[in-house]
């Protein structure tokens, strides 16, 4: 019993990791297939949420269905195309016409001016302005609602209510969306990398063979998935260096908070995203199966994390649950660092359950590798 | 031996691939994962999780006026269904709590509300009776009065659209209790009349869950169909096979009817699971829906037997499947983000896949109905990729392994 | 056609010992029909993939009704030539005629005639054995009816009867084998293509689909039978020799034989083998050295001088040849050059019989569920001994191998390695030993030196170590120019001996071998084990596992696994003695394996 008690106790031999380690960043280097995983997607998302998606609305096209004919009815469409979210005009000139084109799908809504409403503002009484909106695209239309109702207000120049408000948008004044999402980004990434490098880099080895080569030398198990973690959180660290650049200098998203504090939790965070990245990889016997199980455990998590949309919008069982995925936690810390400038309490809040979440995912992972093999 | 005739003997073989297909899915783990997991997850997720409605946003208000007039607008907030309403005693309070990200914007009524409120209602009542409007006037617009209001919104900009929906909803709650305070004289100006056809209550879930549907099946055409293509060649039975007396058309139809099949049960359960599940309204008829959905999942198959025809290990097939299929149908397609407001050169990438298309044909079927002139044209441009693609497949899949 | 399997499968008695090449007088007219229109011929047949040829200059003929063996080591080019027969490959350059047509025409106008199982059986392993014949008689046009009578007298002569519901992943790799060949069956081809149905298959099983192939040539098909294995290829009637995609010989393997015919002696051991190895090595005109049992097995050279020849004839015999040592002959014979772990490693883990011994196992047991791969297992390998662990497939060789080095716990029992308890201290054990696995399985994608860096690194080697150590033994092994180079671009000899420097880096005390050179060529093997047999000298214990018998006569020790448990553990001398002394006077370790298993059955029956 003594003897198996000294086992437990082996030191771990930091040369043996560092050893490993190097392996791992070279094998990662070296091959075509994971060289391509470091470099497709990120460029791909970089692409695609830097520029591309995002969910305000732009280039909008608008029908018009215009029974007044009158100098107000003309004045207020010029004053939407002379905003430069709406660029598309079409007259219709029937009801017919509207319903035609709006179950086309050729425009976002559909304004109709009615006969009185030149008349009606020109004797001081409002004027209804009634506008169609597709449904099929409820949430882009409803943005360019509240976009329109702005142009409106502004163009009648009175306040719709009579009671003044004086709004004002702090840390993003003008609500834009990549202030929003490219840090975001920032975590999605580190996430993804974590999961998916340390996933199939375990498997890789299974499927080679070169796993019982590593287990038949000095090392254990604790030291080989100790350094398995490590490239994962390297690459993550890595590229969320390169998105924190392109974030600052190339999208102008103003950097509030202390640099080494994002830092810190990177590193914590890519390391809870490592070890998730493990524990799936203990479970697989293929590459295929990590690959899937990464997918299937990622993409979920990262939908229900708030990063795309708000955690608040979501059912009590799903904000209950996404509180034990990391990347929720620090999304909410990466915004509060770079756009508010975190108060050290909130900070100190987020650091710790990324850390809680971190010190269990590793755990788990390290016991789950050790037993498997 | 006895010889069939031609033609059977072709179609026994066919049936005699399509058979093993099946056994293989029904044993594969994979499959299970793809066809049947992922699916039920994502509907899931989108039905429930991606929920563009905002809700229960979070608004702090800071009554600094305590007056009668001050209560009656923060119980106004708190009846409202949008807000969960925080009072807060000062503003350093309040600013604090939005730097913690604790609320998503705050109301400040300041002390001298209740008396500017008066003073507003004077001026109203004074203003009826002398008849004046206040009529429109473009040129000055942008030109702010020198007052300064009493109320001051605050939105987190964090979030940007939250913060917009926010900001919509605060002013339309003021505006009703404007409205009331006035006793229903109307002021004048512009009053916006808004419309939802197709989709009256504007519940994103009703467009996401259409959406939904395309991106489940793009995974099951395009990635379990690589996947199951890679397979064949990592284990060898590819080469066995090739080596014995079936064409490459007869491999393909092979490969093409059980997973062709896969694709519509989950077709038909998604749309089970839509209507019934989450009340999305189908306003299409179901003969339309059966035909697209056929071309769209040739379009996918189409895709995955391209990938793998050229991809023989799975694991590179399954990046390449979702990286061309998957990715693509949830990012690109018009599910999430909308496609007019991407630049340009992605709004055309957007028109080559299968699933914008097929995207639109689903959210036209379930909210606007059947109409031809938004279908038509959709599943021609479908039909065409997948013919495209089923045609580069059909060359590509030489009968050697070299 | 299906009746004529029928009599063939119904009418071949079972041949007591194998010769296809005497045909049955019988059936004589039947065969004279079929080799008419049977021919293969390859007439300056190039194919390349990309700027690597893997073919070149290809020409031979197969002649009709019987074996051909296509015999060479990985990568000669055995399975390109195979996919152009089977038409899966075009002929980049040259002609190729199956029955008087090119393949790719003879597979769209009569596919059935070809019959062609792949390396890995092509067997679809998530479904049945059933289903994957049901498949594959569908595929070839069968008839109901007419398959499922096919289906019952191939299973009955495939022995896979009882197994017809199994599921095609879960059966034994002889089996797997069987079924393959079951399915390549089914269209009544006239030309058997198997590309080295013997690999990774024990002997038994593989001497079982000997004869069952030979009675299919003895009808009058015409096989092709691609094997690494020499010996596998001296029964065919005619063989391929193959060497990276050129050929070195083609005809009948006794032609081949003729060139060292009176070159083979076989000289009785002074008793200790390894040091008349190292003689007979350095030995000038001596081109190659095997032991034998007690014997040594010796290639002499037209060249060789005299005096030794007298030598050789008075203290030996002169013995027939072997396909090896014709193959050897051809090659130039073996490298002569010393080992440098004789040199290398002064270190001696205490050699000589009295030291502790450096592997012992006792009563090593492993379950998995309700099953038993390995039961009570116990046996010690002293210093400088090597022990072979031999066994067929799923005897539990590879379960005991495993828990021996550590990749497995075991349910019971325990392991020792160089003193130090393998279960409580692990990692201190591990250091002192050296694996190679079956499968290459060093990091294919960064450079050889990375490679050997890593593993320095993971022994704790310090850096004048490493870097002497590496020096040495890559100059030794011809790795020096190659250490820069990404390692999956090596050829198949180089990697294994860059696994064998990975292993021996940390001059180890114990080494364990999990079927080191299968597929290799026979000289690489030569070599291979000449290194081995230096490490033993210094005082390396060596515990390996094969399929290959010439191996396993390197062993001073062999424990035969079968059912999980040991049936015999003793010298190689001794199981000779012991299972076959009826028989020959001069059996091969292979027949007393066989015979050792038979007898093992014949005891439990009982």
């Amino acid at each position: 019993m003594n003897v198996r008690m000294k086992a437990r106790m082996e030191p771990l031999s930091l040369r043996r990791i560092l050893a490993i380690m190097c392996k791992e960043l070279m094998v990662l280097f070296y091959n075509r297939t994971s060289r391509l995983m470091l470099i497709v997607p990120p460029l791909a998302q970089i692409v695609i949420f830097g520029w591309a998606a995002t969910m305000e609305v732009r280039n909008v096209t608008f029908a018009v269905f215009d029974r007044d004919h009158g100098v107000w009815s003309s004045r207020v469409c010029q004053t939407i195309l002379g905003s430069p979210t709406f660029v598309r005009l079409i007259e219709v000139h029937s009801e017919e016409a509207v319903k035609e084109c709006m179950d086309r799908g050729e425009t976002l809504f559909c304004l109709v001016f009615d006969e009185r409403f030149s008349r009606d503002l020109a004797a001081g009484r409002t004027a209804q302005l009634q506008v169609v909106l597709d449904g099929r695209r409820a949430n882009a239309s409803q943005l360019a609602v509240y976009y329109l109702s702005t142009i409106i207000q502004t163009f009648t120049a009175t306040q719709a209510s009579p009671l003044s408000v004086a709004v004002r948008s702090w840390f993003n004044p003008n609500l834009d969306f990549q202030w929003f999402f490219l840090p975001n980004l920032i975590g999605m990434l580190t996430y993804m990398l974590g999961l998916v490098v340390t996933g199939l880099s375990v498997a890789r080895e299974r499927e080679v063979g070169t796993f019982d080569q590593l287990l038949v030398t000095p090392s254990t198990s604790t030291e080989i998935a100790l350094a398995k973690l490590m490239p994962g959180c390297i690459t993550g660290c890595v590229h969320g260096t390169i998105f924190l650049v392109i974030t600052v200098f190339g999208f102008g998203v103003p950097f509030t908070g202390s640099v080494l504090l994002l830092y810190l939790s990177l590193l914590v965070f890519a390391l809870a995203a490592g070890g998730m990245g493990l524990m799936v990889s203990s479970l697989c016997a293929t590459q295929q199966q990590a690959f899937l199980g990464a997918f299937t455990i990622g993409v979920p998590s990262i939908l229900i994390s708030g990063v795309v949309t708000p955690v608040n919008n979501m059912p009590a069982f799903l904000q209950i649950l996404s509180e034990l995925v990391p990347l929720r936690h620090f999304a909410v810390l990466c915004q509060g660092v770079f756009l508010k400038n975190i108060s050290p309490a909130a900070a100190a809040m987020q650091l710790g359950k990324i850390g809680l979440i971190c010190l269990v995912s590793v755990s788990v992972a390290v016991w789950m590798f050790r037993r498997r093999t | 031996m006895a010889q069939a005739s031609p033609m059977r003997l072709w179609l026994q073989q066919v049936l005699a691939l399509t058979g093993k297909e099946f056994a293989q899915i029904v044993r594969d783990p994979s499959s299970y994962l793809v066809a049947g997991v992922l699916p039920t997850l994502f509907l899931l997720l989108f039905g429930f999780g991606i929920n563009l409605d905002p809700a229960n946003l979070q608004l702090g208000i800071c009554d600094e006026s305590r007056s009668q007039a001050s209560r009656a607008l923060v119980s106004d907030f708190r009846a409202s269904p949008w807000f969960q309403v925080h009072e807060f005693s000062s503003m350093a309070a309040v600013t604090e709590a939005m730097r913690d990200s604790r609320i998503q914007g705050f109301l400040h009524i300041r002390e001298d509300f209740e008396r500017n409120l008066l003073l507003l209602k004077q001026g109203l009542a004074q203003g009826a009776k002398g008849g004046r409007s206040p009529s429109p006037n473009p040129d000055r617009a942008g030109v702010t009065e020198a007052e300064i209001p009493s109320l001051q919104l605050v939105v987190d900009g964090t979030e940007p659209n939250s913060a917009r929906f926010l900001q919509g909803y605060a002013q339309s709650v003021l505006l009703l209790f404007a409205q009331r305070l006035t006793q229903g004289a109307q002021p004048a100006g512009i009053d916006l009349v808004v419309r939802h056809w197709y989709n009256p209550t504007a519940l994103s879930i009703n467009f996401l869950v259409p959406g939904s549907i395309t991106v489940i099946m793009t995974l099951i055409g395009t990635l379990l169909t690589s996947l199951v293509f890679a397979r064949e060649w990592e284990r060898g039975t590819m080469e066995a096979m090739l080596a014995t007396p079936i064409t490459r058309m007869q491999l393909l139809l092979g490969k093409l009817v059980p997973y062709f099949c896969l694709g519509m049960f989950s077709l038909f359960l998604c749309t089970v699971l839509a209507i019934n599940l989450f009340d999305v309204p189908y306003r299409g008829s179901f003969a339309a829906l059966v035909v697209i959905s056929s071309v769209f999942m040739l379009c996918a198959l189409g895709q995955g037997l391209f990938i793998s025809v050229h991809l023989r290990v799975q694991l590179v097939a399954a990046e390449a499947g979702l990286f061309t299929g998957f990715l693509p149908a949830l990012l690109l397609s018009g599910f999430v983000f909308d496609i007019d407001s991407m630049p340009p050169f992605l709004q055309a990438l957007s028109q080559i896949l299968p699933a914008t298309h097929f995207n639109i044909c689903l959210r036209t079927l379930f909210l606007a109905g059947t109409i031809p002139d938004v279908l038509i044209p959709r599943t021609l441009c479908l039909l065409a990729l997948a013919s495209l693609l089923l045609a580069v497949v059909y060359r590509h899949l030489r009968k050697s392994i070299d | 056609m299906p009746s004529l399997l029928h009599t063939r499968i119904q009418e071949s008695p079972v041949p007591d010992h194998a010769d296809p090449g005497h045909a049955n007088p019988g059936r004589e007219t039947a065969k004279d029909t079929l080799a008419r229109e049977t021919l293969v011929l390859a007439d300056h047949v190039c194919k390349s993939f990309g700027s690597r040829p893997a073919l070149q200059d290809l020409t031979c003929t197969l002649k009709p009704g019987q074996i051909t063996g296509l015999v060479g080591p990985d990568a000669a080019g055995k399975t390109t030539f195979l996919r152009l027969l089977a038409g899966l490959l075009h002929v980049d350059r040259g002609e190729l005629s199956v029955f008087g047509k090119k393949p790719q025409e003879l597979l769209d106008s009569d596919p059935n005639s070809i019959g062609y199982m792949p390396q890995k059986f092509g067997l679809y392993e998530d479904l049945t054995v059933l289903a994957n014949l049901r498949l594959h008689a569908r595929l070839r046009g069968l008839e109901k009816d007419e398959g499922e009578a096919l289906f019952a007298r191939l299973l009955a002569f495939t022995g896979l009867g009882p197994f017809g519901s199994r599921l095609a992943g879960r059966l034994s790799g002889g089996m797997k084998q069987k079924l393959g060949i079951a399915c390549a069956l089914l269209g009544s081809p006239r030309l058997l293509l198997l590309d080295e149905p013997g690999v990774g298959v024990d002997p038994l099983s593989r001497r079982d689909l000997w004869h069952m192939v030979a009675e299919l040539a003895d009808s009058g098909m015409t096989i092709v039978w691609s094997t690494a294995y020499l010996e596998e290829a001296e029964r065919c009637p005619d063989i391929v020799m193959l060497d990276a995609g050129r050929i070195l010989y083609a005809g009948p393997p006794k032609d081949f034989l003729e060139t060292v015919e009176g070159e083979v002696h076989l000289v009785p051991g002074s008793g200790d083998n390894r040091a008349d190895f190292e003689h007979y090595v350095r030995e000038e005109g001596i081109r190659d050295v095997v032991i034998q049992g007690s014997h040594l097995r010796l290639l002499t050279a037209p060249d060789t001088p005299a005096a030794l020849r007298k030598k050789l004839m008075s203290t030996g015999r002169i013995v027939p040849p072997r396909l090896e040592d014709a193959y050897m002959a051809a090659l130039g014979g073996l490298n002569a050059s010393p080992s440098p772990y004789a040199a290398a490693s002064h270190k001696g883990h205490g050699s000589g019989q009295d030291s502790r011994p450096a592997i012992v196992a006792k009563g090593l047991t492993r379950h998995f569920g309700s099953f038993t791969a390995a039961r009570d297992i116990s046996f010690s390998v002293r210093p400088g001994e090597i022990c072979g662990l031999l066994g067929p497939n799923g005897a539990g060789k590879s379960t005991t191998f495993r828990m021996l080095c550590g990749l497995l716990k075991p349910s019971s029992g325990s392991c020792e390695v160089a003193g130090i308890d393998l279960l409580s201290s692990s990692s201190a054990a591990r250091a002192n030993m050296g694996y190679m696995a079956q499968k290459f399985s060093l990091y294919p994608d960064i450079p050889v030196a990375t490679n050997i860096r890593l593993f320095a690194d993971l022994y704790g080697l310090d850096r004048a170590t490493r870097t002497r150590r590496t020096r040495i033994l890559a100059e030794a092994l011809g790795l020096e120019e190659h250490l820069s180079s990404i390692t999956e671009t090596l050829p198949l000899g180089l990697k294994q001996r860059l696994a064998l420097l990975c292993a021996t880096l940390h001059n180890p005390a114990v080494l364990f071998l999990d079927e080191p050179t299968s597929g290799v060529d026979v000289r690489t093997r030569r070599d291979f084990w000449k290194h081995i047999l230096a490490m033993t000298e210094t005082g390396t214990a060596v515990l390996v596992t094969t399929h290959c018998m010439d191996e396993a006569e390197y062993c001073d020790t062999i424990c035969l696994i079968y059912q999980g448990a040991m049936i015999h553990y003793g010298t190689p001398e001794d199981l000779k003695r012991e299972c076959c002394q009826d028989d020959t006077q001069d059996p091969t370790l292979e027949d007393a394996f066989i015979a050792a298993i038979q007898r093992w059955h014949k005891d439990h029956e009982e």
